[in-house]
């Protein structure tokens, strides 16, 4: 007892000079879970136990959306000075190769009001912190680990109250020796007692969007220490402290008589160490933090980084086609004008789709809403929308090569060889629709049907690889009932043959328009002009 | 005007399919995947939709997954349009493959 109440003295006088110690009651749980039983956790959607370890999505080989959460049962109550310690060890493994890895795997404390959970993003290899109160806020940082590389992957996240209130996250490889990197991944300072103050529970959650990774989490174990008395620092006072019993796990009951050891070995340590390290150690985070911090200010503060589509504003969009401006425009299709748009704010280049065409149908939101699922490689991705005045608005990622069509033809007409296709580039143009075709027909939870293939549909990004565009709207605007729009020139050559008799579009329609394309690719001849000498 | 699909698949049938290449690659292309794309660009624009394969199997032709051959009848199929609903999709399938199998003028390519 002596030597615990020295170590804490020890701890305190370095970090703190004006705090006292008035009463050193702490209150310490531990549990430890180096494989999971069903005893004092709950799992809820689409998670399941197995072999002792934790699937929180489902493993399949067919791109599924599917989410699970495991609950540590007991809640934690709170005390303005708590400290959390908790480690655990996941892995994101992608059964199939072909599908386009689009998953999270969550760490969370929940309160009636309050959610802060750590994403984890195996796509961009990204780590999101995100706390939920009346307002939303975020922070992502990079994880310099790569998160779907099937490997387990030990997360250290730590919370102690008497420093400085920071919430720090660390990251590793999970392997017998691995240890915790010295330098965190993510480092905020956040007050959680200001946000859980009527304690929380903890837990974590996984989910798969049209894709087929399984996340497992394989060990989990976590501390928890509170003093039921605070100490005393003018800001906090006595009389709010929460003197509720802390639940303590059966798991913990060997953890009670370990604590003494664990925290033994602790203050030995840590008086060993003494206090150059910790002064070191105060002064690279504080530069961290203040790096951190120079950072936010110049993201405006907790900006939420999305990569979902979102709803643009009309002022927006207009400001940046130069209010819809002749210069701007950079194609024209069946369904609207393409202009490019630069977006100031952020510096982003897009391409605008506009159409004044559009009714304003709910179905049509509700299908845009799939388009907007959608992720694959070989997909133009959609940025966003704007709906405003009978005109619907969609903002895609600009592709500065163009389109396939002007690709393969263009040289020609100038007589210039320099810039034609090169053969590589066409195979990999073929496989990577074919990639596409085969990831939007078989592998994503709704199937769908793009029905208007064509090579001026097909774009280039900066690296020639192809990109599926204009996707879907064929069928969105009803294209069925619309014989104007489906003779238009430029889809008729690609429409196969039962689809122009019966009107019905199906995967196998969509495949003779591939066929078609990869003719064009392969022959450097156009379907629809007939270009050169009669054959 | 002849269409590109009629084209090709005339040269197709002639045994010049490899004369549908673009010109403009003045001949830098490796030979056998010329051929293999060209073929299963028309076997993709096969008329009757039963024959053409499906977008994952044309994935396994372009990846040169193994045990997957690619037949494309040297004639291009005429299409009839029935209205006989009532057929299920194996009695199409079926009849796709005895009249494939009954033709002597197939050209096979099978990649190992």
């Amino acid at each position: 007892m002596f030597l615990r109440t020295t170590t804490t003295i020890i701890i305190f006088f370095f970090f703190t000079t004006t705090m006292a110690l008035s009463h050193n009651n702490t209150n310490f749980f531990s549990f430890s879970f180096p494989s999971f039983t069903l005893r004092n956790i709950t799992l809820l959607g689409d998670s399941f136990l197995r072999n002792g370890l934790v699937g929180l999505t489902l493993s399949t080989t067919v791109p599924a959306s599917s989410s699970g959460t495991l609950l540590f049962n007991n809640p934690i109550t709170t005390t303005p000075s708590f400290s959390l310690s908790t480690n655990f060890t996941f892995s994101i493994t992608n059964t199939t190769t072909s599908a386009t890895p689009s998953s999270t795997f969550s760490f969370f404390l929940n309160s009636s009001h309050t959610l802060l959970s750590l994403h984890f993003h195996p796509n961009q290899n990204h780590l999101t912190l995100d706390l939920t109160t009346t307002s939303n806020s975020s922070l992502t940082n990079p994880t310099f680990v790569d998160l779907s590389t099937d490997t387990p992957i030990t997360s250290w996240v730590d919370y102690h109250h008497a420093d400085k209130k920071k919430l720090q996250v660390f990251l590793n490889y999970s392997s017998p020796a691995s240890s915790k990197p010295q330098n965190p991944v993510l480092s905020v300072d956040l007050d959680l007692y200001e946000y859980f103050k009527d304690g929380f529970y903890v837990g974590f959650s996984g989910s798969t969007l049209g894709s087929t990774e399984l996340i497992q989490l394989m060990s989990w174990s976590l501390e928890f220490e509170s003093n039921l008395y605070p100490l005393i620092n003018g800001s906090s006072s006595p009389s709010s402290v929460a003197v509720e019993g802390i639940p303590v796990s059966s798991n913990s009951t060997k953890g009670s008589g370990n604590n003494r050891g664990k925290r033994f070995l602790f203050g030995l340590c840590v008086a060993i160490a003494g206090p150059a390290f910790f002064c070191v150690l105060l002064v690279v985070l504080g530069y961290v933090s203040f790096l951190k911090w120079r950072g936010l200010r110049n993201k405006k503060g907790f900006g939420t980084v999305g990569c979902c589509p979102k709803e643009f504003g009309y002022k927006e969009v207009k400001l940046a086609t130069k209010g819809f401006h002749a210069s701007r425009v950079i194609g024209k299709g069946s369904f609207g004008t393409v202009y490019k748009a630069l977006f100031e704010s952020s510096g982003t280049i897009a391409a605008i789709k506009r159409s004044r065409q559009y009714d304003g149908k709910t179905e049509f939101l509700a299908e845009l809403s799939i388009i907007a699922s959608l992720r694959h490689k070989n997909l133009v991705q959609l940025l966003g929308w704007c709906v405003e005045k009978g005109e619907l608005l969609l903002v895609y990622e600009y592709m500065p090569n163009g389109s396939l069509d002007k690709v393969l033809y263009q040289e020609c007409e100038g007589g210039n060889t320099n810039h034609v296709l090169s053969w590589v580039h066409r195979v990999n143009i073929a496989v990577g629709l074919a990639s596409v075709l085969s990831y939007l027909h078989q592998e994503c939870e709704q199937r769908v049907i793009h029905r208007d293939i064509k090579t001026g549909n097909i774009l280039l990004d900066g690296s020639m690889n192809p990109r599926l565009g204009d996707f879907g709207l064929a069928k969105l605007m009803d294209h069925d009932k619309s014989p104007v729009s489906t003779l238009t020139a430029g889809t008729m050559g690609y429409l196969a043959p039962e689809y122009l008799q019966c009107g019905m579009a199906n995967e196998k329609s969509d495949v003779f328009s591939y066929g078609v394309v990869v003719l064009e690719v392969a022959c450097g001849r156009s379907q629809l002009r007939g270009r050169g000498r009669r054959w | 005007m002849v269409n590109l699909v009629d084209w090709v698949w005339g040269l197709h049938s002639q045994g010049r399919i490899i004369e549908a290449a673009d010109r403009k690659l003045n001949g830098e292309f490796k030979e056998g995947e010329m051929k293999r794309l060209l073929l299963l660009g028309l076997s993709c624009a096969n008329p009757d939709s039963a024959q053409r394969p499906s977008m994952r199997r044309v994935l396994q032709i372009l990846n040169n997954e193994g045990g997957v051959s690619l037949v494309v009848p040297k004639e291009k199929p005429t299409l009839t349009f029935s209205s006989g609903l009532s057929l299920s999709l194996e009695d199409i399938v079926s009849d796709a493959e005895e009249d494939l199998n009954s033709d002597q003028v197939v050209c096979e390519i099978k990649i190992d």
